[in-house]
């Protein structure tokens, strides 16, 4: 079976090491648990004052691999510049998706730059992927003041965007989110990625199958800052017919990339 | 390992379901445990109902779940009592301890003697905890420097330092357990999947006292020592050999 993590990561980490955080690195990783391709960002985008400077060096660093390694920019929307740094992103460097991060860059989901970034990507079929997270908060620097992102913004984002197609990264409780309660969310184009749900026990991952259907979950890892067994481990323990993990384990978002 | 317990939380951890997770990772035996949480005392009462809980549990499942009594040590006589009634009378393995007090708190000092005289190991909840709000919670919360104390106070005792992977700050908490003593353990588990960490403990507290665990995580905990860069004779102390060196000390 062939893998396609939707959560990756490339660069430093700022308060914590990460080994394997090089693109041959995360290849090394890749190789060593049977992942064929992965989509990934550049942490330093989420630190740097200008994200796009980030975007140019995930730029550079995966141009030797983009059979393995597929870019997905960073920007910030109230950061001036962003459209023509989207136009950099696509039309120059390939790049097959968008991540946000309204915590760390302090924007809200809903605000007007954000919905204006959402839809000009979504015009360029660009998916939006936003993780919930990228660290415990029980084990956060002391200089990181970020806050989860809540599954409730991100409905409120798919309500005003309903075009777009957003990618929650670093999912966890959807079962009792707006997702599986709200009935007019009940067709909207958000898919989740699995690595903190459950095949057994809590059953989350089942759980969502059966409530969202199988085309709304993804494969991801968030490889080098967190160790890609779990995620494997869930995709193989569900028990569900092989198409189906094939699905989530690499099709549901080769269809986001168009692919 | 947590199961569920009527009041007690830990819902969807009912023991049929524990038991199927287990079966489909290769886990061949739980030590399980229902304690009192969100940092408040637990009456004499609420005490024994949680423990009668794990019991059914082990009876349901012999030698499958074993059980981990739970105490609050300010409970003095009724704990030593509870503690007496489930490892000596009704088998559990050992004694859980939450956050009612720290596990270094001379309130607790009869309860790791009684445990010595047991030859059973106490597992403590733990955690550096860093933000304001998850300390107001549980200011009793134990952290590696308090187990550091007690362990030096007690070096006879077991005593477990829990979920390495849940409790705040593991890189702080394994700079200080490198001069934990011999009496100092620590659990593998929790939620956090950092790269690294598994590695880690083993680099900086060693092979010889680190015990599988999952508290409620299960496929995670499992690849972690599963996946993780170490010998494979390693992999074994750590999924069972070291744990079963501890079961092996009882003298009840």
């Amino acid at each position: 079976m062939k893998f396609l993590d939707a959560n990756a990561w490339l660069g430093h980490y700022p308060f914590r090491a990460a080994p394997d955080n090089t693109p041959e690195g995360l290849l090394r990783l890749m190789d060593r648990h049977g992942i064929e391709q992965a989509v990934v960002s550049s942490l330093h985008s989420v630190f740097y004052s200008d994200p796009h400077s980030g975007n140019d060096e995930l730029a550079r660093w995966v141009k030797p691999h983009r059979d393995r390694l597929i870019p997905c920019a960073t920007l910030n929307p109230q950061y001036p510049g962003w459209e023509r740094d989207l136009t950099q992103c696509c039309d120059e460097w390939g790049m097959r998706g968008l991540r946000l991060f309204p915590s760390h860059h302090r924007f809200s989901l809903v605000a007007s730059p954000c919905l204006e970034l959402v839809r000009a990507a979504a015009e360029r079929g660009l998916h939006v992927a936003i993780p919930l997270r990228l660290e415990d908060r029980r084990q956060r620097h002391w200089m990181d003041e970020t806050d989860e992102v809540k599954l409730a913004q991100i409905a409120d984002l798919a309500r005003a965007c309903p075009d777009a197609n957003i990618v929650v990264l670093e999912s966890v409780s959807v079962e009792t989110s707006p997702f599986a309660l709200d009935p007019s969310l009940a067709n909207a184009r958000v898919s989740f990625e699995f690595s903190r749900m459950a095949s057994v026990l809590q059953r989350s991952i089942p759980q969502l199958i059966e409530k969202l259907g199988p085309r709304r979950l993804l494969f991801g890892t968030g490889m080098p800052l967190k160790i890609p067994g779990p995620a494997l481990l869930k995709l193989d323990l569900l028990d569900v017919p092989p198409q189906v993990k094939a699905q989530l384990g690499r099709e549901n978002m080769r269809a986001l990339l168009g692919l | 390992m947590h199961v569920a317990g009527g009041a007690h939380r830990f819902y969807g951890c009912e023991p049929d379901a524990v038991i199927d997770a287990a079966d489909r990772l290769g886990i061949e035996q739980l030590a399980c445990s229902i304690p009192i949480t969100g940092g408040r005392r637990a009456t004499p009462d609420e005490v024994r109902e949680c423990n009668e809980l794990v019991l059914g549990a082990m009876r349901r499942y012999p030698n499958r779940i074993l059980g981990y009594c739970f105490l609050d040590p300010g409970n003095e006589r009724d704990a030593i009592d509870e503690l007496n009634r489930c490892v000596v009378r009704e088998g559990f393995i050992g004694v859980k301890l939450y956050n009612q007090f720290k596990i270094n708190d001379p309130v607790v000092f009869p309860i790791i003697e009684r445990t010595i005289e047991l030859g059973v190991p106490i597992l403590s909840h733990a955690g550096r905890l860093i933000r304001p709000q998850d300390i107001a919670q549980q200011p009793l919360c134990s952290h590696a420097a308090d187990f550091v104390d007690v362990g030096r106070r007690f070096p006879e005792a077991m005593i477990i330092h829990g979920h390495i992977a849940g409790g705040g700050d593991w890189q702080w908490t394994l700079k200080v357990l490198r001069d934990a003593p011999p009496s100092i353990y620590l659990d593998t588990s929790g939620s956090v999947m950092d790269a690294g960490l598994l590695e880690r403990c083993v680099c900086e507290f060693g092979d010889e006292r680190l015990l599988f665990g999952t508290d409620m995580t299960m496929e995670g905990n499992v690849a972690r020592v599963r996946d993780a860069d170490i010998t494979e004779q390693q992999r074994e102390k750590i999924f069972h050999g070291n744990f079963e060196r501890v079961l092996a000390r009882r003298r009840a």
